[in-house]
């Protein structure tokens, strides 16, 4: 294997990592917004958060190639999937997709949310196994196909 | 003892039996200055507020504090701060941050030195990401009255003022900087992290001077393929803190509705103690006296001074006396105090437990694959080089 090869197997490996990450974060801040939102239903009078995106608009991630990163978590709202789309929120917490061009569609679940070609993952590495449990446990359907997508991807590049 | 001494001593007696403590109100406010002229994002600063030092160690023996109250006002000045600071619109983002090993662009450390309802004192230290000081500064408050006053429907918190000052003082240092030293502190902060995540790659380009200031030694290129994997690692620290940030947000918002209930039934219960402590020390002092006096006075050959001291010496007695009932009315107010803290302690002690679970459970997660990062990219960085 070439250097560059050898990069380009490890930027896979971090994109997968990233992609982990990030529906970690989107697990966290769903549960964030659901003290947030009790915290609304015992207090009528204060001002409520159901009318503020899960997630603050903007594109992260991309376009950090030649400019200084802009001004820390206020500006970088969105959650970069694998494919580099950024998954924004709406107004009902429901995330939509940035990316028009990314699989909107999930394809068929062979049993507990895992698609019908999927392998058992017996023979998964931590990488792997990280993407897997991480696609499994995601509830938006947007993320969570980017994640199996991701773990494809890792699984053939093996 | 002459008789003028008598005099003086019955006199004593009188002011003390009909002394009282007189209450300061201050009504000053601060009101928040907002940054008026647009800062260009590039010289935009990232501000961190460290969450507070409650300050438990240095508490002497008061029974009124509770260190499970201290926590959560630790937690919940600093996020208050944080918001403050966020709406003079001067800086960039304005986080509540876990450690000082977070990095942004300024640091803003508190340590509650006094908060009781009535006065609130916090010690602030705000410094650069290259280790510069900007201020080291205490900060006092006296609630008014009128702060609790039910009817008025006051919104701000009693203290809005103090934070508003910090918030003040913050920007006219942030206006002193001197040409692009913004740019500057932005550019170290974003050495820091690279230095964090690939230290092999970028620990010589900053250098420490003699004072211990960070200063760059040289700038990466702009193009660096590992800068470019770093800035997006950067972005998933930022949403760590954000998300890290709607957790102080969501434990403030619940605490406060209890906390300034409490605050304002322990306003009237901090004053009255501290008005019949007042009250006992002066008359246990006076009484003192006068039992010492009048005593002498009782031995004068002076049949009128000797008159005058067994007053004085009864006087003296009676007020010791009324001392010391003082001081049991003052311990009164003072269980009611602890009361009222217990009730709150209870209430939102669960609410501080859960924080920390979450707290420590997010960072150990973001803390794990932070590792896994700085091991791909230490594999890229030898890979590049050709080392592998």
């Amino acid at each position: 294997m070439t250097g560059a090869e050898a990069v380009g197997v490890l930027d896979e490996q971090l994109d997968a990592s990233l992609a982990v990450f990030d529906g970690m974060i989107l697990g966290e801040r769903g549960t964030a917004a659901g003290i947030e939102n009790s915290n609304t239903s015992d207090d009528p009078g204060s001002a409520g958060s159901n009318d503020e995106p899960l997630f603050e608009e903007g594109e992260l991630g991309g376009g950090s190639g030649g400019t200084a990163v802009p001004g820390m978590p206020s500006g970088a709202g969105g959650i970069e999937a694998g494919d580099g789309s950024v998954v924004d929120g709406d107004s009902n917490g429901n995330r939509t997709e940035g990316d028009a061009s990314g699989p909107a569609v999930e394809t068929a679940r062979a049993d507990g949310g895992v698609p019908a070609d999927i392998a058992s993952g017996a023979d998964d590495d931590i990488v792997a196994r990280q993407i897997r449990e991480a696609a499994m446990k995601e509830k938006d359907p947007v993320l969570r196909e980017k994640l199996w997508d991701e773990y494809r991807k890792y699984k053939n590049q093996q | 003892m002459n008789y003028k001494c008598t005099i003086w001593l019955l006199t004593l007696l009188l002011a003390l039996t009909g002394c009282g403590g007189t209450t300061v109100k201050s009504t000053k406010f601060t009101q928040l200055e907002q940054q008026t002229a647009e800062i260009p994002e590039a010289q935009l600063l990232d501000l961190g507020v460290l969450g507070f030092d409650p300050g438990l160690d240095d508490i002497e023996d008061d029974d009124s504090i509770l260190p499970e109250i201290r926590n959560a006002e630790a937690r919940f000045f600093a996020d208050q701060l944080a918001d403050t600071i966020q709406s003079s619109g001067a800086w960039g983002a304005v986080r509540v941050i876990p450690a000082a090993d977070t990095i942004v662009d300024v640091y803003v450390k508190g340590k509650i030195l006094h908060s009781d309802g009535e006065n609130l004192v916090l010690a602030i230290h705000a410094y650069d990401t290259s280790g510069i000081t900007w201020l080291r500064k205490e900060y006092d408050d006296r609630a008014s009255r009128y702060a609790y006053d039910r009817r008025r429907k006051i919104k701000d918190d009693p203290f809005q003022g103090l934070f508003n000052r910090i918030a003040n003082d913050l920007i006219r240092e942030r206006q002193n900087l001197e040409g692009d030293r913004a740019e500057t502190l932005r550019a170290i902060s974003e050495l820091r992290f690279a230095r964090l995540f690939a230290p092999d790659a970028y620990s010589d380009y900053l250098r420490e001077n003699r004072k211990g200031v960070l200063e760059i030694s040289r700038l990466p290129a702009e193009n660096d393929p590992l800068l470019t994997r770093i800035r997006r690692i950067r972005e998933r620290d930022y949403l760590y803190i954000d998300t890290l940030q709607e957790y102080y947000h969501a434990f403030s918002r619940r605490m406060e509705t209890p906390y300034q209930n409490w605050r304002a039934e322990s306003y009237s219960e901090v004053i009255a103690a501290r008005e019949l402590k007042q009250q006992s020390t002066q008359r246990l002092v006076g009484g003192i006296a006068a039992v010492v006096g009048g005593i002498a006075a009782a031995t004068s050959s002076n049949a009128a001074s000797r008159t005058g001291g067994y007053v004085a010496a009864t006087g003296g007695g009676m007020l010791i006396k009324s001392a010391l009932e003082k001081k049991a009315e003052a311990q009164l107010h003072i269980e009611t105090l602890v009361e009222l803290g217990q009730s709150l302690e209870a209430e939102i002690e669960p609410q501080v437990i859960e924080l920390e679970d979450r707290t420590i459970t997010l960072t150990g997660n973001a803390e794990a694959q932070y590792q896994q990062w700085k091991a791909i990219l230490q594999e890229i960085y030898a890979a590049e080089r050709g080392d592998i």
